[in-house]
């Protein structure tokens, strides 16, 4: 029977065929059954071991709680030590620094590499080097962060490269020395054109119309007139989508200082309200006061977010009617 | 229905068979992940932790349980060479010996930093290994729970397995560190196998090419030492981790409190452990005298070990933590080495090393130096290497017997010198047991005394790494001698703030103590001339 509603079939007619056609699945599709019972499974651990876990963390922030024992609800009281701890403070001047770096880092340097490929005339060259890109991705992130100590330790390329440039009175212990700690952990990934963000800006640049960048070229806009007038505005949801995960990245991630450090230190000098929170929760078993800064953090990131979206502007490109 | 639906559908018989296969492997995992839930409560039901009385018949008759650490079968000490295998063949002769159960080595789970729990969960269940390796220090908790079995009664037995022993305990070399593991009830739950000790490994060509013919005797012929391989852009001195720093204000503490340590030692030691501990400072000793103005910016002596080490500081690897300081060593970038006897094994078997090498160990501060110097030669960082406990495991199977038996016989004095020649890491604790020349220099060493205190040791939980942290902030340039010492104290206070009033915790004797040598201690805390 035609199923097609502006076909002369009747209504009645139209409706009477209808159940019959959607009860019946289309040959090789598994029963509804089977998919909705493979994602209870998933499901379970996810409200498990993610939800519940969060959910749970928002009440202990508000609470005196020892991994084992007994939680008591103490208010604001984690507020109140958090916003007298001078080591909680110097977290959040340290995480700004590396924010503001990164920022400076992970959004600029990944643009200018994807503007690079993106402007090659050769596909083949093209494809090659995002393949390039991406490849260091399977290198596994702790690898990556036991390098980069190797680098910086004293029998690592960097002190030997100064020592071979005579350069002695630049050697220093770049991970002990209060002045470099910090930089030192910064400066992890250095050159910064990580493949996750060159993708994210290459498939903004080449979403662009070729109508639109064929006009551009019409007009007589030049390189750098183009990058500047037309892709960056035409690439702002890339940007935006960027800033928020390295936003995530930068309050949340401490992996690399806690690899590279150990600790956070020297003293307190690359601690980050991070790893103050697992060192509060699995160090000083100060569960309570972890939970209240994985609060202040989660609440940071949703009003960043927010105000992200609400102003900051983007559009796609929409032709003129 | 069709009878051949793939026609219909487009697939091919081989995509039909595919998706057959691939649901019903999907329909098994999902099988698998509900019944996980349940299968981890029941693996979460109450426990005694025992097995079944036909298991554990089984077990008590045919296999011990054993960790012996660094000894345990295919272990490689010091990540070279070859794997161990003299304690599996010792195993297999005490069973013939003996006829009766089987050796089965079991290494615990090393968990790093934690502080033991997965052995705890074992303890508590009673499904430990038999004999285990581990800190006497660490059992010491614990002891009151039934986790250990107390060996004195055993010690008291002949060693059948040494020819003229009347006595297990006297097979013993070092009397006073066994003494000195004995837990606060007096009760001795280890058996001291051997001994670690640390060492100043150097680099005998760079020395020469220095200039430097002997290894210095004295703290100020060390820095002279050091300056000039500095000026040879060589690391002069390092060890691995905060180690440096962590046993270098144990060993400057002793150099600079000696003399007046007598005095400070309000709660002397057991007596039959003095020759070892000395006037070794417990916690609460020291939590007291801090109350008292010791150890805190009002002594003088406190501040100068601070800075005597930030001094020697300048002489070590600039990375503290990861200067990878054997790479360094081995290199030749690294003049000196400080650290454990097991590093012997790496230099002795290592085939690549190519320079000659020596083992010293740390000058005495003299009054060149310090005012407060006591002229005496630097104590011990070390002890005992592998501690070996019985647990209640044994006890449960009905083995104790067969368990001190297989410990008795690894004491032999054949038994202990077979493993520790094949591992080459630690010194045997057995009288007669000969030790393998290239181990020497440590003997030597471990004549002197042990250091009175072990700082950061004797600090627990959150104190202890703040105290840590700030020692490395202040070792790295983070913070002035006197900023540091203010961070110290107020660490101290709230230490000793923890803990005041707790069980062992009593200030009361040591205030009777104190008053009696009050007038000379307070002088002590005035600066010298």
């Amino acid at each position: 029977m035609n199923l097609n509603r502006h076909d002369s079939a009747s209504p009645a007619e139209y409706e009477a065929a209808r159940p019959v056609a959607r009860r019946r699945r289309p040959a090789g599709q598994p029963p509804l059954a089977l998919i909705y019972g493979l994602l209870l499974a998933p499901a379970a651990f996810l409200i498990t071991f993610n939800y519940i876990p969060a959910l749970s963390s928002l009440y202990h922030a508000f609470t005196e709680w020892d991994i084992g024992g007994d939680s008591t609800w103490t208010g604001l009281a984690n507020f109140r030590a958090l916003a007298g701890d001078p080591v909680f403070h110097k977290s959040i001047v340290n995480v700004t620094k590396l924010g503001v770096f990164a920022f400076a880092t992970h959004l600029t340097v990944p643009f200018i590499v994807a503007e690079m490929i993106f402007h090659l005339k050769s596909e083949r060259w093209s494809y090659f080097c995002r393949v390039a890109v991406v490849l260091p991705m399977i290198v596994p992130g702790v690898v990556t962060f036991m390098l980069w100590n190797f680098m910086y330790s004293d029998a690592g390329i960097l002190t030997e490269l100064l020592m071979r440039l005579g350069l002695h009175d630049w050697v220093r212990g770049w991970l002990s020395d209060p002045k470099t700690a910090l930089w030192a952990v910064a400066f992890v990934g250095f050159p910064f054109a990580g493949g996750f963000n060159i993708l994210i800006y290459y498939a903004g640049l080449a979403n662009i119309p070729g109508s639109v960048l064929e006009a551009a070229e019409l007009d007589g806009l030049g390189a750098l007139g183009r990058i500047v007038r037309m892709h960056i505005p035409l690439v702002l949801q890339q940007v935006k989508l960027l800033v928020v995960m390295t936003m995530i990245g930068v309050v949340n991630g401490f992996e690399s200082i806690y690899i590279l450090t150990m600790d956070g230190g020297p003293g307190y000098e690359t601690t980050v309200p991070g790893l103050y929170m697992y060192l509060n929760g699995f160090s000083y078993q100060r569960m309570g006061l972890a939970c209240a800064i994985g609060l202040l953090m989660l609440l940071f990131l949703l009003a960043f977010t927010v105000t992200l979206n609400r102003f900051m502007r983007t559009g796609d490109y929409e032709p003129e009617t | 229905m069709s009878r051949f639906p793939y026609l219909e559908t487009g697939q091919t018989a081989a995509d039909r068979v595919l998706r057959t296969a691939l649901r019903g492997a999907a329909t098994v995992v999902f099988l698998i992940l509900c019944c996980l839930p349940g299968l981890t409560l029941a693996g979460c039901e109450k426990n005694d932790g025992a097995a079944s009385p036909e298991e554990r018949a089984e077990t008590a008759n045919d296999v011990l349980r054993v960790d012996l650490n660094i000894y345990n079968p295919g272990t490689i000490p010091s990540g070279i060479g070859e794997p161990n295998q003299v304690s599996a063949e010792l195993a297999d002769a005490w069973h013939a010996t003996r006829n009766g159960p089987r050796i089965r080595y079991q290494p615990l789970i090393q968990t790093g930093a934690s502080e033991g729990e997965w052995l705890k969960t074992q303890l508590l269940g009673g499904v430990a290994p038999e004999i285990i390796h581990m800190n006497a220090e660490i059992a010491w908790p614990d002891v009151g729970k039934g986790w250990y079995v107390p060996l004195d009664p055993f010690l008291e037995r002949p060693n059948p397995y040494v020819e003229g022993n009347k006595r297990w305990l006297d097979l013993f070399r070092n009397q006073a560190l066994v003494n000195a593991k004995r837990a606060p009830d007096g009760q001795l739950y280890c058996i001291p196998l051997d001994i670690v000790e640390t060492g100043i490994y150097y680099n005998k060509d760079l020395l020469a090419q220095a200039g430097i013919t002997a290894f210095p005797e004295t703290w100020r012929e060390m820095e002279e030492v050091l300056g000039r391989f500095k000026a040879m852009n060589l690391i002069p001195m390092t060890s691995g981790g905060n180690l440096g720093s962590d046993w270098g204000q144990d060993i400057i503490f002793e150099m600079l409190y000696h003399d007046i340590l007598p005095e400070l030692d309000l709660a002397p030691s057991r007596p039959d452990a003095e020759g070892y501990l000395g006037h070794y400072l417990e916690p609460r000793e020291a939590g007291f005298l801090f109350t008292k103005g010791f150890f805190s910016t009002r002594d003088p002596r406190w501040r100068e070990m601070n800075r005597l080490l930030l001094e020697w500081r300048g002489y070590w690897a600039r990375e503290l933590k990861n200067s990878d300081p054997i790479r360094l060593f081995l290199t030749g970038r690294l003049a000196t080495l400080w650290d454990g006897s097991w590093f012997i094994r790496r230099l002795a078997t290592d085939p690549y090393v190519d320079f000659e090498w020596g083992v010293a160990y740390i000058p005495t501060i003299t009054q060149e130096t310090s005012p407060y110097a006591s002229g005496t030669p630097a104590t011990v960082i070390g002890g005992a290497a592998i501690q070996l406990h019985v647990t209640n495991s044994a006890v449960l199977n009905d083995n104790l017997e067969d368990c001190i038996d297989y410990l008795m016989y690894l004491t032999a004095p054949q038994n202990i010198e077979r493993l520790a020649s094949e591992s080459l890491v630690y010194i045997p604790n057995i009288r007669g047991a000969e030790m393998d020349p290239r181990l020497e220099p440590f003997n030597e060493i471990f004549q002197r005394r042990y250091c009175s205190i072990k700082w950061l040791e004797s600090f627990d939980g959150e104190y202890k790494k703040y105290w840590r942290r700030m020692l490395d902030y202040y070792l790295n340039g983070g913070v002035e001698v006197d900023e540091f010492l203010v961070m110290l104290e107020n660490n101290f206070a709230e230490w000793v703030e923890a803990h005041r009033g707790e069980p062992g915790w009593d200030f009361g004797p040591l205030e009777t103590a104190w008053k009696q040598k009050e007038a000379d201690l307070v002088r002590e805390l005035e600066p010298a001339r």
